[in-house]
């Protein structure tokens, strides 16, 4: 009986090009039907460790479980794990419902089979209408919801995800990730979706798996990786953190701390209203230097009298800082996590 | 005013001037194929279509008409399963592979046939290998350049990776993959690529005639044999030619033109 935690189980996988060597011993594990973000900057490899996880890169040394079935050796279409290419890799000769009926066409499936499971697939996409148009005639979104039928439709145990969204729009990206997410708990899909946007993976995903430089930084839900980072590149990856070391908390007056430990302080964890019970709070007062209105929340950099900058974030309402005043926010001293 | 009809005019007199030059050989050959006599007069003494009855009476007329064939078809069969998986790897896996193809791809133009001819002897006179084969092999490396450029102008613009990649994803095997994704997506590279390599076959002569000696008679050795016995039907035949590579030209204007139109839908 396979054990659902580990529905996907990657061992001590090491990829090497050209003699370097570019995902170091990594190992993890992925819950079925879940959605898991593989986040990192560009070169952490994302995109590799998802090449051989579909058998596209088969030169590596590890070993591959899915489902319980070992498919280290594997060849791509003995697998039943769907893909989804950043470029969608739509086929430009063949109309919507043809590509979404290319592998059940492999399958060799009945005609009425295929009629009914593409026409099923276009009305989950939204896309009946244009079952004869050609992926040229469609737009950017279009062509994503395509890509992601064509896979779907062959019912893979795991459909994996390279950056789909980032060849959109802002409002499209937002739309299409809610629906990403919308079809994968609709329909139980396990699916690994690699991004290099925090917010992205944080919108959609159970699980965050965070890579830098070929290695596992950290793994864990969207919360917990938020709200305590392992390292420091994922808390500087992750959010915009204040990070200070042990000797700068002392010297705000934000209590005691290993001089030489490093800590982390959530900008919208600094409330610019006095709290009714100040016990637990410590106040830093500083200087605007500078302002950012991000929509519905405002970030300020404060120059505080000992020289250190420190970003607080407030809800974009009734505020009225300019640059140059002299505030006052507040922090829970509780809230102050040390890194590592 | 007087500039602008000067701008109007004079593109028009050069287009006319140089269809004339290009033209007139042509049209003096068809006259000269149907005329009678034409020696020593402006103009032919009379018409007449006997030289084209002649031609195609001629014993050696179909024999060296199917030899050409014979070789320009495997010189398209040749190509086609030599150079279109080499050219399809190095487009989607092996960019550096790409480069050195583009360098060995001019080759050919660099090499004049007389000094390729006298390499081939030196190489392959003794050893026990169908020279026709050895002539196949080597005019199928002269096509490379134009077979080269076409296909690689083919692999430009879509994710042919990705798609090749997909389709095994989606359950295909990779010679499945590349027959139903790859080669509908290059065809009218790969149908440009094909006519110009069986056009550039048809009609090669150096090579052929030194290497083989004249004993593979293809039409074109055959029109130069008939230039010493008989201008008329010489002359005959090189409009045939002229009309089929027209043909071939005017193939390649409509592939190219539908390819241009389904880019723009």
């Amino acid at each position: 009986m396979v054990n659902t935690d580990n529905f996907l189980s990657v061992s001590h996988l090491n990829i090497s090009f050209n003699g370097n060597t570019v995902i170091k011993d990594l190992s993890f594990n992925i819950k079925k039907g879940t959605l898991t973000s593989f986040l990192g900057p560009s070169g952490s490899g994302k995109t590799t460790v998802l090449r051989a996880i579909a058998g596209l890169n088969q030169a590596f040394a590890g070993q591959i479980m899915l489902d319980g079935q070992d498919i280290t050796n594997l060849q791509p279409n003995q697998r039943n794990i769907g893909m989804i290419f950043q470029s969608y890799a739509l086929f430009p000769n063949l109309t919507v419902f043809d590509n979404i009926a290319y592998g059940l066409r492999v399958q060799k499936k009945s005609k009425a089979e295929i009629e009914k499971a593409v026409t099923d697939m276009l009305a989950v996409i939204g896309l009946t209408e244009r079952r004869d148009y050609y992926p040229a005639n469609l737009s950017g979104g279009q062509r994503q919801r395509v890509a992601i039928a064509r896979s779907m439709v062959l019912e893979p145990k795991l459909l994996l995800l390279d950056e789909p969204l980032s060849a959109l729009d802002a409002k499209t990206r937002v739309e299409l990730r809610n629906q990403i997410k919308r079809y994968q708990q609709e329909l139980g899909i396990t699916m690994i979706f690699v991004t290099h946007d925090q917010t992205e993976a944080m919108a959609i995903s159970d699980d965050v798996l965070i890579m830098s430089l070929g290695e596992l930084e950290q793994q864990g839900s969207a919360m917990d990786i938020y709200t305590n980072p392992k390292t420091m590149f994922v808390a500087d990856f992750i959010g915009n953190h204040n990070v200070l070391t042990g000797t700068d908390l002392s010297k705000l007056g934000l209590g005691t701390a290993q001089p030489d430990g490093q800590y982390i302080i959530r900008p919208e964890l600094l409330e610019h209203v006095m709290p009714a019970d100040l016990n637990g709070y410590a106040p830093i007062e500083g200087q605007v230097v500078e302002m950012a209105v991000l929509g519905n929340r405002v970030e300020y950099s404060l120059k505080t009298a000992t020289g250190h900058i420190v970003k607080a974030e407030c809800m974009n309402q009734n505020i009225n800082f300019t640059i140059n005043d002299h505030i006052k926010v507040y922090l829970k001293v509780t809230e102050i996590k040390k890194v590592g | 005013m007087k500039a602008h009809s000067v701008d109007k005019w004079l593109p028009r007199l050069i287009i006319i001037l140089i269809a004339i030059f290009l033209l007139g050989p042509i049209v003096a050959t068809f006259i000269y194929s149907i005329s009678t006599v034409w020696v020593k007069t402006i103009l032919p003494s009379g018409l007449t279509f006997k030289w084209y009855g002649v031609l195609t009476a001629d014993p050696d007329f179909i024999p060296s008409t199917l030899r050409s064939l014979i070789l320009a078809v495997a010189v398209v069969l040749v190509t086609m399963l030599a150079f279109l998986p080499v050219i399809f790897y190095a487009n989607v896996y092996n960019p550096n592979l790409k480069e050195k193809l583009r360098y060995l791809s001019i080759l050919p133009y660099s090499i004049p046939g007389i000094v390729l001819v006298t390499g081939l002897v030196q190489l392959y006179g003794s050893i026990p290998v169908p020279k026709l084969l050895i002539l196949i092999l080597t005019i199928s490396a002269i096509c490379l350049p134009a077979f080269y450029q076409s296909l690689n102008n083919a692999f430009m613009g879509d994710d042919f990776r990705g798609m090749f990649e997909q389709a095994q994803l989606l359950g295909d095997s990779k010679l499945g993959a590349f027959i139903r994704v790859v080669l509908p997506n290059i065809r009218a590279g790969l149908m440009v690529g094909l006519l110009l390599t069986f056009a550039t076959a048809f009609t090669e002569y150096v090579i052929t005639n030194i290497f083989l000696t004249g004993q593979y008679e293809t039409l074109k050795i055959y029109m130069y044999r008939l230039m010493n016995t008989n201008g008329n039907a010489a002359s005959v035949l090189t409009i045939i030619f002229f009309i089929f590579l027209g043909i071939i030209a005017f193939i390649l204007i409509k592939i190219v033109s539908s390819q241009k139109r389904s880019t723009k839908e």
